[in-house]
């Protein structure tokens, strides 16, 4: 019961998030929460596209390089 | 002029004396004593005659040694004098240097040869090698020549041998012999780079320090009601978007209303940042791996934009600093310095250390190919908000300046339109670093 309730809690964050970021697409803080929240789904390419559209709005924001350099090692890892 | 005959008893004995004064061109220089233990035969003039001629040779005699000491003794003082001066002129910390009117250099001390770079020994330089130099100087030097326009604290940039951009500030005044005639001119020379920049870091803290103490208390006092209101306008907006169904212009209203709070809410927060010194965390560190972590970070985007990164690293160069913090500096930087190449380039990165009197500086510096600063922007380069894109939020080198500030750094800028432009961060090295290395 309690492992459903995280998944719903975390599944509505998601949803939540997403609907945040469409509602203010100039926010760099909302789209690195989404990429979060999309790297802890194992989400990689939506969250390295919501990372880029961090750098795009905020080019100093170094958080945001360091997580989509991650992002993105993951990415290459992953079997094809 | 004689004296004779007069007796004297001297040890037990009888003598006859005779005085013959010695004199030169009318001057008593000595005078000439015989004593004869004889009885003296009479003095006939014949034998006066030869006294006299005697006496003669020998005043000249006297007179030439005399003569010869003096000038030894002129010619001692002279070189004393000569030596005192040169040693003068070479302790002096500011530079002197002289000319002929025929603008041919007669006189280089130590610190003008050291600032100019220029030879400190005959042969000396001519007028053209030091006007290919420095061309500001040989001006001014030029219209004191022709013109007759001595200046006062005349202003002049030069990058020297080792990069390094050096404020020179000169003065020509006219040389003039004893009768007042000009035979020549005399130019001093101070470094000021120092001045300057302690200068310009005084005016850009009193812009900081007074902007900062006004508007911090306005953005702090902002930034509550404004969270508040940015989430109620979200809540807002998601409960009436049934309603606005085939209304775009409310869904327009509320993204231009989402979009500028957002705004307002990053500029409050930056100043808030900006206004207070921050607490840094010091650990050992290698500075040239911030540099090294971000290089990495941004080679991806740089290949895109045709832009590549040549660095020369030291890897002995360690500072007390914050790692993040400092990545943060280096990021801004670059990022600024790749923005400056939208035709892409090259940006050298290098790391060095500088040993002064006071204490060895860490420097890293970050040189583009870009479009340059003009020079009436160069004072507001790290000021908040000061941007020339319309995309900037200016904030970028204006917080760089503020995490090297908090670690007891500075950052400099030397650039011109179109020529590029060079930044130096500069750092306390670390003590034990600076010790084991050579500069």
């Amino acid at each position: 019961m309690d492992e459903q309730k995280t998944y719903c809690d975390e599944a509505n964050r998601l949803a939540k998030l997403r609907r945040f970021a469409q509602l203010a697409p100039q926010d760099p803080e909302v789209h690195l929460a989404l990429a979060r929240e999309l790297m802890g789904g194992a989400l990689g390419e939506e969250a390295a596209s919501e990372l880029h559209t961090v750098i795009s709005l905020s080019p100093n924001h170094l958080e945001a390089r360091k997580l989509l350099e991650q992002v993105m090692g993951g990415i290459r890892s992953q079997p094809r | 002029m004689l004296n004779t005959g007069r007796e004297v008893r001297l040890f037990g004995f009888r003598y006859t004396t005779i005085f013959v004064a010695l004199a030169v061109s009318g001057t008593l220089i000595g005078a000439l004593l015989i004593l004869a233990i004889a009885e003296l035969p009479s003095l006939d003039a014949g034998r006066t005659r030869v006294l006299v001629l005697a006496a003669a040779v020998w005043a000249v005699f006297i007179a030439t040694l005399l003569a010869a000491h003096a000038h030894y003794l002129a010619t001692r003082h002279l070189a004393d004098v000569r030596t005192t001066s040169k040693a003068i002129l070479e302790s002096l910390a500011g530079g002197v240097l002289t000319l002929d009117v025929e603008a041919r250099i007669t006189i280089i001390n130590r610190a003008a040869a050291k600032m100019l770079e220029l030879p400190a020994q005959a042969p000396y330089p001519t007028f053209e090698e030091v006007a290919r130099r420095h061309p500001p100087i040989a001006d001014i030097i030029q219209r004191a020549l022709s013109r007759e326009e001595y200046v006062q604290d005349v202003d002049s940039s030069f990058v020297n041998s080792e990069g390094k951009n050096l404020v020179l500030r000169s003065t020509v005044s006219a040389q003039v012999d004893e009768n007042g005639e000009r035979v020549g001119l005399v130019v001093l020379v101070k470094d000021v780079s120092k001045i300057i920049a302690l200068e310009q870091e005084l005016r850009k803290r009193d812009r900081l320090a007074a902007a900062g103490s006004l508007a911090a208390g306005v953005a702090h006092e902002i930034r509550n009601p404004l969270s508040a209101i940015e989430l109620n306008m979200r809540l807002l907006r998601d409960e009436v978007s049934h309603l606005a169904v085939g209304r775009p212009d409310i869904d327009d209203y509320f993204e231009i209303l989402s979009v500028e709070t957002q705004r307002l809410n990053r500029i409050t927060t930056s100043f808030l940042q900006l206004s207070r010194p921050d607490a840094v965390s010091r650990t050992k560190l290698r500075v040239r791996d911030p540099l090294i972590r971000i290089i990495r970070l941004l080679e991806p985007e740089a290949r895109e934009k045709r832009i590549e990164f040549r660095t020369e690293f030291r890897d002995d160069i360690e500072v007390l600093g914050d790692a993040t913090k400092l990545e943060q500096v280096c990021l801004n930087i670059l990022i600024n310095a790749m923005q400056a190449m939208p035709g892409g380039g090259e940006i050298r990165v290098t790391t060095r250390l500088r040993r002064e009197e006071d204490a060895d500086w860490a420097e890293l510096v970050i040189a583009d190919q870009g479009i340059g600063v003009l020079p009436e922007n160069m004072d507001r380069l790290f000021d908040p908000y000061f941007t020339t894109r319309n995309d900037g939020t200016g904030l970028g080198l204006a917080i760089a300046d503020r995490i090297v500030a908090d670690h007891g750094g500075t950052i400099t800028v030397e650039s011109a339109p179109d020529s590029g432009t060079r930044l130096i961060v500069r750092l306390p090295a670390a003590p034990n670093a600076s010790a084991r290395t050579s500069s």
